[in-house]
């Protein structure tokens, strides 16, 4: 609190003066220290019982801020982006990738045909398969009946209607499609509306394809 | 260079079969490559198909979740 000087009636002016200046000098003190005092409670909202309890909670059971701060860093560590290809998965997202084989057979006689090419991916993001693959044959391999597609890297579900593939290429006019076939591991060839007869299609039959599907 | 087979995802109607190679570094295990996968279905073809390709004891184990009779009809 300032020391104020009292100004009195009978005090000369030589005498007040000093005193006023005094007095203001005083006053701006108080002033700066209120001033620090007001910068400090914004800065450090409370202090007291009330921080205290504040830290402690912030501790959140750690004998000190570092600590805590440490634990979250290692629990941010452990979630990071490239960790959720983990088998046990990260937040319930199950992701897989590998690779399977794709193979042509009849539905009538599998056959034996003979492959250049015959590679395939997938990425399975839970029940989610996305499949990309490559064939190509050389000789059909006595293959008859409905031509399929099978060899998939997990079984198509039962509740899903027939999706297709995309074929991206393919070294024929024929308008091949295939579709998925529910509660199976493969795939039916089409050309457009017909069935595909595997003993009729070109020995030297090239495709590259990707697909969507679920599994169970 | 070890190649692991997994029974994965079995059920009375399907299964879908894991292969992954690993190798082996002071006795810790470490995968190498890409799994593969083939799935099998527990029908008439498929039960065919996974006695010629799943060895055992893996087929056993298989037959013995999907019985005598297959569950799917293809």
């Amino acid at each position: 609190m300032a020391n104020i000087k009292t100004l009195y009636g009978s005090d000369k002016l030589r005498e007040a003066y000093p005193k006023v200046n005094e007095n203001f000098n005083n006053l701006n003190a108080d002033i700066n220290v209120l001033r620090t005092r007001v910068n400090t409670i914004i800065t450090t909202p409370i202090d007291g019982e009330a921080a205290a309890q504040e830290l402690v909670d912030a501790r959140d059971g750690e004998s000190s801020l570092g600590e805590r701060l440490e634990r979250d860093l290692q629990v941010v560590e452990s979630h990071l982006a490239d960790l959720v290809t983990d088998s046990d998965g990260v937040h319930g997202l199950k992701i897989e990738q590998g690779i399977w084989t794709p193979y042509f057979f009849g539905n009538t006689t599998p056959g034996t045909p003979t492959y250049t090419v015959q590679n395939g991916y997938y990425y399975k993001i839970n029940r989610l398969v996305f499949i990309s693959g490559s064939i190509t044959i050389s000789a059909v391999g006595g293959m008859t009946g409905t031509l399929l597609l099978g060899g998939l890297p997990f079984a198509v579900s039962g509740n899903q209607a027939i999706g297709g593939i995309s074929i991206g290429y393919k070294n024929t006019v024929n308008n091949y499609h295939f579709g998925f076939m529910p509660n199976t591991s493969r795939l039916q060839g089409y050309n457009g509306i017909d069935v595909v007869d595997s003993s009729e299609i070109p020995s030297n039959l090239s495709i590259q394809f990707t697909g969507v599907y679920l599994t169970n | 260079m070890v190649e692991k087979i997994i029974i994965d995802m079995l059920n009375q109607d399907s299964v879908s079969i894991k292969k992954q190679k690993y190798i082996v570094v002071d006795g810790q295990e470490y995968a190498v490559g890409e799994p593969w996968r083939r799935a099998y279905i527990n029908s008439e073809k498929g039960r065919e198909q996974v006695q010629t390709e799943v060895p055992e004891p893996y087929l056993s184990a298989i037959m013995t979740v999907w019985g005598d009779t297959p569950t799917v009809t293809e």
